[in-house]
């Protein structure tokens, strides 16, 4: 990986969109190997060690759920899900097994060349403590500090550790079972109901409009974001 | 039956207006009904118009085809205003007076055959138009229809019968009366009539009648008039329900008997049984028991039950009239049969002495209720009435044996006292009496005891020498002999008499289950009706489980069973047997006799429709010779049913598919358009940018800006085609239920933020007013579905305003339910078209120039309905549409964040 040039595998089943992958990435200078199975993807994928990999779900021989578990037993490397499934469960299991992002098709161009700079620019940070910030938004995690601008902000510690598992991977929609996971170590049956209610609270604290969040995105029926780019208006469909 | 015909009232005899008869107001129609000339329809109506002039009221006969003994006498009794004669073309015709009529304004007029046809020169061509008259100047009209005069079942007629019925009235004559009055008579005592010259039927000529008056087409016919007159009821009642707010069927867990009486009382238990039933939601009956005792009524007690009964149907009872000795055996039966959970009944006061030593019919029937509570409804005040009935009840057979001596010994006594004045020949006649009474009361056995003994007292006690068994007078002999044989005589065709009332009785019970199930299952429309109906009437005779099978082609399945029917496979291959050779097996029959079930072929027109099983207790009674009339009646009901439903299920089923090919064409074209039409696009771009790139010259190739708009219109309509693929599929899952609604609470100010981000570009050049209060309750949605949702009602709002004008969305609380509107300020909807635009396909009369499919909001109805939300539109307060949606409130009272 030089100069944001990528190796990437693309597994996709149809012919028509491999090529028209590989001809758009070719032209960002990327090099693209292809492989229409999820045994040729996992082949690959140890023969050849790529940067980033574009998996299709609807595979011959194997899901591509199976493909991303199997990887996940063994690689850290960015996934980004391409499918034309576009229901909700779909999209969780995939990010819930190990996927980094997914995008439904069709998409376009600019929206997965945005995505793969995103999880390729998550995979190479992975600081614990520090300071973050998107925006006016900073996150000093050593301190326990949050704030807006110069404003102090005051979050309970369950806010804190909402905030905090965003940050880890800003851009990055994290399921709601992800987050549970991460904030509440225990399941007692009622955190999607706090999930939702800490998340709109957290909003009336860091959003300059709690109607229109700019930092904390909503993926309707899947999970939240952190916005990584709070001065881009532009959206991003899913 | 006696050939008398049976009245089915469709509701209880108009009530009389008072004698002042308004000229603004409308007279009362009331139709007698029937199936065919003959039934007994002028017969019917001349009675129903005798009585009102027994009332007082003013009748006139305005004109009758009173043919027949009955008729004839009926007629006599009342006013007839006489016929008008008309002259033309040399023919001499006598039609309706209907200008004397109008002139002598009667309360009543009786006219006769409705769809006559008048002769040329009367007013009106057709009697039903001067029917019509006569009505609307006030005067009520009772009228005869035959079935094959109504205009729509016409053609059902003549094709049923091959006979063309030329005299039709219009329906809504039909419709418009006030009361239906069915009068019928079984076809078979029809054409019984008919071939005793008893009936009159016009306008067929000889050789029609023999074809019309068939059994068959008479059959046949019975069925559309009850159908027709069924439907009329059908209507009243389902109004009925619907004004009295009473929800569907009433569940069948507790069943309430009102035991009835002659006494004052009556009508308070009627109330007391429907207050009881409406409070417990139970399905109730009222049964009046019959007792000889009634023969001897005084005519205020007979009314006073008729019009109880009468009151007790029009509260929604069913109605029972059984005769029988004992009024607490008669309940009790019938509580078994119709597996009644509560018994009302009334208590009358009576003086203390007598509760001493009579038990009244009340603490007889508590005590013998057994699991089946009696609830008491108490005489408060005294009536000099004595209506209480006399109680018959044969006791044990010892006792009647003791009691039958205790008659000879007074027998005796009263000899022994009057013995000085009488001569002893003429004492027999005492004893005779005893042995009468005996015989009547007590049963053969008793009796003939009664009758021996009598000789034996008679020889010792009055017959010289006294106190000893010898015979002084040889004479005396023949006194015995008689006395003996007498008694015995007596004995026997008292106890004939006693059998021959028992089988009247079982067959009247017979009648009765028969009809109540004829009438039910007139009203089913549905098979699923018509089995239920089946379940429940047979489960509640044979007191046990009932399941029905039904042949679907050459096999047989199980369609409908009891709860507790107890099916395994080989009672299943009795039930197959019994189909493949459409003859009765299983239990009580010579085939497969050790079934637990008794398999019955439902035999119908279209040969055997399926099997009714019977898993009960009692079967062998059913099978012997005298019950198997009333199984088979029952079972040929059913059949007969179950075939009419299936046909018209059948219909139905086949109207379905081809409204459902109608809507796929529908589709289709909509589709098949609104597909091409953006694919038409990107493929024009393509292929201009395709032959820009191919052109050698400068000339051929497209310019920057040009290239640029040409790939910025393919973009958009790649996404429309996008879009419209997505709706079609929801569509689809919806249409399908794939689509599950996964209600949880939801964040409505969430739902709204990620939306607008989400559509962020095709909302760029708006101004989007949000309107959320804070603090809002969660709601009870699928977020992904209800986001779809406001997706398409933005869209909408955005497709039909102009680019630029504001778009509102606003949520409020109102009650248990969160709404949000979304308001444009565009072209908003025509009035014409608010009521519609949810439907699927359809297309406002503004939205010609914008792209849709008639989907997008059909699709948001079904998201927001399945999710227990409505949705609705509305025009803008100054200009544009208002889209609104509610949710229901989720209904969490546990507090806030937090942990």
């Amino acid at each position: 990986m030089k100069d944001g040039k990528l190796h990437i595998l693309v597994t996709d089943d149809e012919t028509a969109i491999r090529h028209f992958l590989k001809a758009t990435l070719s032209v960002y200078d990327h090099l693209v190997t292809e492989a229409e199975s999820g045994q040729k993807t996992l082949d690959l994928l140890v023969e050849e060690r790529p940067d980033l990999l574009i998996l299709d779900l609807g595979l011959p021989d194997m899901d591509g759920v199976e493909v991303i578990r199997e990887i996940r037993g063994w690689s850290s490397i960015p996934i980004i899900v391409l499918s034309v499934r576009n229901r909700e469960e779909d999209k969780i299991a995939a990010l819930d097994s190990g996927a980094d992002d997914y995008l439904t098709k069709p998409f376009g161009v600019g929206e997965l060349l945005a995505r793969i700079r995103g999880v390729v620019r998550r995979s190479s940070s992975g600081l614990m403590d520090g300071i973050y910030q998107t925006g006016d938004l900073k996150m000093d995690i050593g301190r326990r500090l949050v704030t807006i601008g110069s404003n102090e902000i005051q979050l309970t510690p369950t806010e804190f550790d909402i905030l905090k598992t965003l940050f880890q991977k800003p851009g990055k929609v994290f399921t709601h079972r992800q987050i549970i996971d991460k904030v509440w170590n225990t399941h007692l049956g009622d955190e999607s109901r706090l999930l939702r209610v800490n998340i709109s609270n957290l909003r009336h604290k860091i959003e300059p409009d709690p109607n229109r969040p700019t930092y904390i995105k909503t993926d309707l029926g899947v999970g939240y974001r952190l916005n990584d780019n709070p001065e881009d208006a532009s959206p991003r469909s899913s | 039956m006696n050939g008398d015909p049976k009245w089915l009232r469709s509701d209880q005899p108009a009530k009389q207006e008072p004698a002042e008869m308004q000229a603004g107001r409308s007279g009362r129609l009331m139709i007698f009904f029937g199936y065919a000339e003959g039934v007994g329809k002028t017969k019917a109506m001349l009675e129903a118009a005798f009585q009102r002039k027994s009332e007082g009221i003013d009748v006139v006969v305005a004109c009758a085809d009173a043919r027949g003994k009955e008729s004839e006498a009926l007629i006599k009794g009342l006013p007839i205003w006489p016929l008008r004669r008309f002259e033309a073309d040399g023919n001499i015709s006598m039609e309706l007076d209907l200008d004397g009529i109008l002139a002598r304004r009667p309360q009543l007029a009786v006219v006769d055959e409705l769809a006559h046809s008048n002769a040329p020169g009367s007013r009106h061509p057709r009697r039903f138009q001067d029917a019509e008259e006569l009505l609307a100047a006030g005067i009520d009209v009772y009228a005869t229809v035959n079935v094959q005069n109504l205009e729509s079942l016409s053609d059902i007629v003549s094709q049923i019968t091959g006979v063309r019925v030329e005299d039709t009235i219009p329906d809504r004559i039909f419709d418009r009366a006030d009361e239906i009055v069915l009068v019928d008579l079984p076809p078979g005592e029809l054409i019984q009539r008919l071939k005793e010259g008893k009936v009159h039927h016009s306008g067929l000529e000889a050789l029609e009648v023999e074809k019309f008056y068939r059994q068959g087409n008479l059959t046949a016919l019975r069925e559309l008039a009850m159908r027709r007159a069924a439907e009329r009821i059908d209507d009243q009642m389902r109004s009925y329900m619907q004004s009295k707010a009473i929800v569907g069927p009433w569940p069948a867990g507790e069943r309430i008997l009102v035991s009835l009486s002659s006494h004052p009382l009556g009508e308070r238990l009627v109330r007391a049984g429907r207050k009881l039933a409406d409070e417990l939601k139970a399905e109730w009956f009222v049964l009046y028991v019959e007792t000889p005792g009634h023969l001897s009524m005084q005519p205020q007690n007979r009314a006073r039950i008729n019009h109880n009964l009468a009151l007790a149907e029009k509260m929604g009872a069913k109605v029972y009239k059984v005769s029988g000795n004992s009024v607490v055996e008669e309940v009790l039966q019938f509580c078994q049969q119709y597996n009644i959970t509560k018994i009302v009944a009334g208590r009358a006061r009576r003086p203390r002495w007598q509760e001493i030593f009579s038990p009244s019919v009340l603490d007889e029937m508590i005590r013998k209720s057994g699991k089946v509570g009696v609830f008491v409804v108490s005489e408060d005040q005294e009536t000099l009435e004595d209506a209480r009935i006399r109680n018959w009840l044969p006791h044990r057979p010892l006792l009647r044996y003791l009691e039958s001596l205790a008659l000879v010994g007074v027998a005796t006594w009263i000899s022994h006292l009057i013995g000085d004045v009488i001569d002893p020949t003429n004492l027999v006649m005492i004893y005779l009496i005893a042995v009468v009474i005996a015989a009547i009361f007590l049963g053969r056995g008793p009796s003939m005891l009664a009758s021996l003994i009598s000789v034996v007292v008679f020889d010792f006690f009055i017959v010289n020498p006294r106190f000893s068994l010898a015979v002084a007078d040889t004479q005396y002999l023949i006194t015995f002999a008689g006395l003996l044989i007498v008694g015995l005589i007596i004995s026997n065709s008292a106890t004939l008499l006693r059998g021959q009332v028992e089988a009247l009785q079982v067959r009247e019970r017979h009648t009765q289950l028969l009809n109540r199930l004829s009438q039910e299952l007139t009203g089913a429309a549905t098979l699923d009706q018509v089995l239920e109906i089946t379940l429940k009437n047979f489960s509640a005779v044979f007191e046990g489980e009932i399941v029905v099978f039904l042949s679907d082609g050459n096999h047989l399945r199980k369609r409908a069973a009891t709860p507790h029917y107890n099916l395994n496979e080989s009672e299943t291959a009795v039930a197959e047997w019994a189909f493949k050779n459409a003859q009765p097996a299983g239990k009580g029959t010579e085939t497969f006799p050790s079934a637990q079930s008794l398999f019955l072929p439902l035999n119908a027109s279209q040969g055997v429709a399926g099997i009714l099983g019977i898993q009960s207790q009692v079967i062998q009674e059913f099978i012997a010779h005298d019950q198997r009339t009333l199984l088979g009646g029952l079972t040929n009901l059913a059949a007969l049913a179950i075939e009419r439903a299936k046909f018209a299920q059948d219909a139905m089923q086949a109207e379905t598919l081809r409204a459902a090919e109608r809507l796929q064409s529908a589709l289709l074209n909509s589709i098949s358009h609104q597909l091409r039409t953006p694919l038409a696009a990107i493929t024009g771009v393509l292929t201009s940018l395709s032959e820009s790139e191919k052109a050698r010259s400068e000339n051929g190739k497209l310019t920057l800006k040009v290239r640029e708009e040409l790939i910025d219109s393919a973009t958009q309509q790649a996404n429309t085609l996008n879009r419209l693929v997505e709706n079609l599929l929801a569509m689809t899952r919806l249409e399908a239920g794939i689509i599950q609604v996964n209600s949880q609470a939801g964040d409505v100010q969430d739902l709204i933020g990620a939306v607008i981000n989400q559509m962020a570009e095709s909302l760029a050049n708006r101004n989007v007013i949000l309107d959320i209060p804070p603090d809002l309750p969660a709601v009870r949605m699928d977020a992904v579905l209800t986001g779809q949702v406001l997706v398409n009602l933005l869209e909408n709002a955005c497709k039909f305003s102009e680019p630029g004008s504001p778009i509102s969305i606003i949520v409020r609380q109102q009650g248990d339910e969160l709404q949000i509107r979304v308001a444009d300020e565009g072209i908003g909807i025509a009035p014409e078209d608010l009521p519609h635009i949810f439907e699927k396909f359809y297309r406002g009369k503004f939205t010609n120039q914008a792209a849709g499919t008639g989907l997008g909001l059909s699709i948001c109805k079904g998201i927001i309905e399945a999710q227990g939300g409505r949705i609705w539109a509305e025009s803008g307060a100054v200009r544009g549409a208002v889209l609104s949606f509610a949710l229901p409130i989720y209904d969490d009272l546990r507090g806030e964040a937090g942990k």
